[in-house]
């Protein structure tokens, strides 16, 4: 095997003659003999930007910053950070150090895609250390041959090619190289721009992104959890799945470590058919992934309601989604509490160096109601005996009332009104409890669907009624029958499949990727989740889905008692419906259309993060969808879309993270394009129109994410596709035609047949010019296309 | 000066003042350029046999500009005119004081029938970002944000303060 460019020998024969066999101007070159280990697989040159720091693509994100300039909803007028305060910034006045409030709405940006980025930072280190330690820095990161590019996202980002686990470290070294500067930037206000705020926000979104694929690419390869599997297996979600004869563990959290060591005691002890291990949040996605056994319970908002039925026998939390509260509600369902983590110790006594039978034992005894043990293994083993030993004790003690208690409950209410104002679905709850109290608990049931369970009613109720353990009783039968299927985290989408569907996919055809990700702070029923993937699907829309959204998707099921994922195929593909796996999965989505950009126009990845997102942006029609966001993480996750160029839709609720990214289609100049092939300055519409938006509703999300999957490079039959999905989905929850047809329509190729003659008298009406037409587009000035500069200069390479 | 609907919904110093219908109805009357938007949940809450869209409607048809968000497009008879965009979109526009969906600045609008975070949300914008602006909130949720809003009522009273404001436009 020979590696380029490294000749060591020449060899040149004009002519050579022997018997019968001639030779004509025969060269051969051989360049230095690698050893195999030194083969580069990976020939691409670097790309200009390998380990940005924030100065390296501030230029990038002006330009979606002038395209996209957020829009701010302050949900505080004061600044209360420092002594010189507090502050009244209202109106955009300047506090005592000189930060006006657009400055500051920037500068919390910065502070929570920081903290969420940071979060899956600590997570990825925790799990990269475990695995070196335990399993040594060699293990090889693999996906199979279908998947020769492991990590689209880390190569774009940093340039690195990992091979094994312990190659992931210097990806974190240079991760943790940023983030003293992010921090110093958020102090007094020093940065002293929304926009640099912003740019820096992006910034962090993006170490998150590769943060989370370290973690992930981490933990599949080390614990063989499926690799770009579209026929991943089935798992059984919901509360009905658990067999409550048994004694039952339950998991909550993000980190799977923890759990793994309770699944390996468990194995090596013979006693997994004597104990059930569930989990809340994205822990279940990855224990599931680890073990068919293992059950999913449901998204976080299950954390209290699940408690507190009392099922679990022991409580194991790990890290990120967990309830401040936890160990004070374990406690009161006498289930030892079992913390494993330095981000979450609870106040808890350290017993990681102390004799597990002693833990055990005081933990069974209930002389310690909880116990921080930061060895994972022991954390394991512990928890598995103190089940065993504790179940017969509990006899799965509640603080779920009986039915007659609910109504002695519901008769003291003074109907104040105090729970539906803390409540942040308003709901009807006063209703619910007049009927209650005269022994019909049906309103109540029906609240648990829109009930979020964070339990602020219960904090604010005068007459100490406990609302949501109410909710839980009334919907007792839902919350012990419900019984669904889910696909198990696939991990990766192969490049293999990205490209069976790159060309349909960017030209159009298939209308566009929708991400349904992130958390579970709904605005109404949970079961819109459902109902909205379904929406997707039957339009012909790939939906990819990981954490808590992926598993509200799956609780519900149709009239034939099937979920969608027993309904769709696992594939990326047109009506597929991909379930990646937990947050941290979330770049396998993000790097689909990295996959396309590399696949389909032979974009180069390493270090090239500025090209890819042009890319993304003017030609992969994706679009997330994160309903129910409300941690840091879920934001930061956003903004690691955003730098890439693909937009995102969230729920109402998501307006309380203050800020958004808008165009303004009227303005048609900002959103001005070039054509990459002369440079030359073109509009060819409002395409996609935001970055970052708010829905209102189930049905403007869903006609939100169609029309953000419009892209430049659509071709006109994919055009005109989209515009079909749109003006369907429009009529459909809007009564009406669309009125902003000739914003998208860019000549009469791209009008639908079946609508043609309307359309028309829109357009006429309208006054509507048809667009040039500019094959392929870009935001960037052509010279700044990598790619392109280094075609030009003869490179030649290959990505995989 | 308001107690906010939401507990937790405190923003600072500049809370909204309560209002009445008639007030409210005056107001919009007196106004150089009022905009109504009209909030999806419009079409969801009834107020005893009549829905609160169909208060909006008749504001509408007191050549009220309006914009109809998240669907509430679809009550709306076809011969009334109506601007459809988001509540994000219209308020994003709204900061700009040369903007008017009818092409002429605004300087009241009012809102009703939007979830109550998100429309707090979106006048916390308008209150820090158009100060040209005066908002009333229509909502029978308080809402602090506003310049004006409607104190927390219920149904029967929202009701009334919605006859009387149409009586005064």
């Amino acid at each position: 095997m020979v590696a380029k460019d490294e000749k060591v020998l020449n060899l040149k024969l004009k002519k050579f003659r022997t018997g019968s066999f001639k030779l004509d101007g025969f060269e051969l070159a051989v360049g230095k003999v690698k050893e195999p280990s030194e083969i580069d697989e990976f020939a691409e040159p670097m790309g200009p930007t390998p380990k940005p720091g924030i100065e390296d693509l501030r230029d990038w994100d002006m330009k979606l910053l002038k395209r996209y300039p957020p829009m701010y909803s302050p949900i505080c007028d004061m600044c209360c950070l420092c002594t010189l305060g507090k502050c009244d910034l209202t109106g955009n006045k300047k506090g005592a150090c000189g930060i006006d409030m657009k400055t500051q709405q920037g500068r919390w940006s910065l502070i929570t895609a920081f903290t969420g980025m940071n979060t899956h930072l600590s997570h990825a280190k925790e799990l990269v250390e475990h695995i070196i330690e335990t399993k040594g820095p060699d293990v090889p990161i693999n996906f199979g041959e279908n998947t020769p590019v492991e990590s689209p996202i880390i190569r774009v980002v940093t340039g690195i090619v990992p091979k094994t686990v312990g190659d992931l470290v210097e990806v974190l070294d240079y991760i943790e190289g940023e983030v003293p500067h992010l921090v110093a930037s958020i102090h007094m206000g020093q940065e002293g721009s929304y926009l640099d705020y912003e740019s820096k926000a992006y910034h962090a979104g993006m170490l998150d992104s590769i943060s989370m694929a370290v973690a992930d690419i981490a933990q599949i390869c080390a614990f063989d959890m499926p690799r770009a599997d579209p026929k991943a297996p089935l798992a059984e979600i919901g509360a009905g799945t658990l067999d409550q004869t048994k004694p039952v563990i339950l998991v909550i959290g993000h980190n799977v470590l923890p759990s793994i060591s309770m699944i390996e005691y468990m194995r090596e002890n013979d006693v997994e058919d004597k104990v059930e291990l569930g989990g809340i949040c994205c822990t279940a996605h990855d224990i599931t992934r680890y073990t068919q056994r293992a059950k999913i319970v449901g998204p976080q908002s299950m954390e209290l309601k699940f408690v507190r039925s009392g099922i679990a026998d022991v409580v194991v939390v790990d890290e990120q989604c967990i309830r401040v509260d936890m160990h004070e509600v374990a406690r009161s369902v006498k289930a030892p509490y079992i913390s494993t983590t330095v981000k979450a110790m609870h106040g808890l006594p350290d017993r990681t160096d102390d004799d597990i039978d002693d833990i055990v034992k005081d933990l069974v005894s209930g002389k310690e109601t909880g116990a921080l043990i930061l060895d994972m293994e022991k954390a394991g083993e512990v928890a598995v005996k103190v089940a065993i030993d504790v179940a017969p004790k509990r006899q799965k003690f509640k603080v779920i009332p009986s039915t007659e208690e609910v109504v002695a409950y519901a008769k003291t209410c003074w109907h104040c009104g105090a729970c539906t104002k803390a409540c942040e679905n308003d709901l009807p709850i006063s209703d619910a409890m007049y009927a209650a109290a005269e022994g019909d608990l049906s309103l109540l049931g029906e609240l648990e669907d829109a009930c979020v369970g964070c339990g602020k009613c219960e904090q604010e109720c005068k007459r100490k009624i406990p609302v949501l353990s109410l909710i839980t009783k009334a919907s007792e039968k839902k919350f012990k029958e419900e019984k669904s299927m889910i696909r198990v985290g696939r991990g990766p989408i192969s490049d293999y499949e990205v490209r069976n569907v790159c060309d349909t996919w960017a030209i159009g055809v298939i209308p566009g990727c929708i991400a349904m990700v992130g958390c579970s702070n709904y605005p109404g029923a949970e079961r819109e989740l459902y109902e909205m993937a379904e929406e997707f699907l039957m339009r012909n829309f790939i939906v990819a889905a990981s954490g808590c959204a992926a598993m509200s998707i799956g609780l519900y099921k149709d009239e034939e008692g099937k979920s969608l994922y027993e309904k769709f195929p696992g594939a990326f593909v047109a009506r597929g419906l991909c379930n990646v796996g937990s947050c941290v999965s979330n770049p396998h989505i993000t790097d689909t259309t990295i996959r396309v950009a590399n696949v389909f126009a032979r974009r180069i990845m390493s270090g090239n993060f500025q090209e890819i997102g042009d890319y993304v942006l003017n030609c992969v029609g994706a679009c997330g969808l994160v309903w129910g966001a409300y941690s840091q993480k879920a934001f930061s996750i956003g903004m690691s879309c955003h730098r890439l160029g693909i937009p995102v839709v969230l729920g109402p609720h998501s307006a309380k993270y203050r800020h958004q990214y808008l165009g303004t289609k009227e303005d048609l100049e900002s959103f001005n394009i070039r054509d990459i092939k002369d440079g030359s300055v073109h509009n060819v519409g409002p395409i996609p129109e935001h970055l970052l938006y708010v829905a209102e509703t189930k049905e403007e999300a869903i006609l939100m994410c169609a029309k953000l999957c419009f892209r430049n490079n659509d071709m006109a039959e994919g055009r005109s596709l989209k515009i079909t999905n749109y003006i369907d989905i429009h009529k459909k929850y809007y009564g009406r035609m669309p009125d902003d047809l000739p914003y998208y329509i860019r000549n009469e190729n791209d009008i639908p047949y079946a609508a043609k003659d309307e359309i028309e008298e829109i357009l006429k009406a309208a006054g509507w010019e048809p667009m040039p037409v500019v094959k392929s587009t870009t935001l960037l000035d052509p010279k700044d296309l990598w790619t392109y500069e280094a075609l030009k200069q003869g490179k030649r390479w290959y990505s995989v | 000066m308001s107690v906010s609907w939401k507990t937790g919904d405190v923003p600072g110093g500049y809370l909204s003042t309560h209002i009445d219908g008639a007030t409210a109805g005056r107001m919009i009357k007196e106004a150089k350029n009022p905009l109504l938007i009209v909030g999806g949940l419009a079409r969801k809450i009834d107020l005893g046999g009549k829905r609160l869209i169909d208060y909006a409607i008749e504001i509408t048809k007191k050549g009220i500009p309006t914009v109809a968000t998240a669907g509430s497009s679809k009550e709306y008879p076809e011969d009334v005119d109506i601007k459809m965009m988001g509540a994000v979109e219209i308020v994003n526009r709204l900061q700009n004081p040369e903007y008017g969906v009818n092409g002429k600045p605004h300087d009241l609008v009012i809102t009703m029938g939007i979830q109550y975070y998100l429309a707090s949300q979106s006048l916390s914008t308008l209150k820090n970002f158009a100060p040209h602006l005066k908002t009333i909130a229509l909502c029978a949720r308080n809402h602090p944000n506003a310049t004006w809003a409607f104190p927390y009522m219920p149904d029967y009273k929202w009701k009334e303060e919605l006859e009387k404001l149409l009586e005064k436009l």
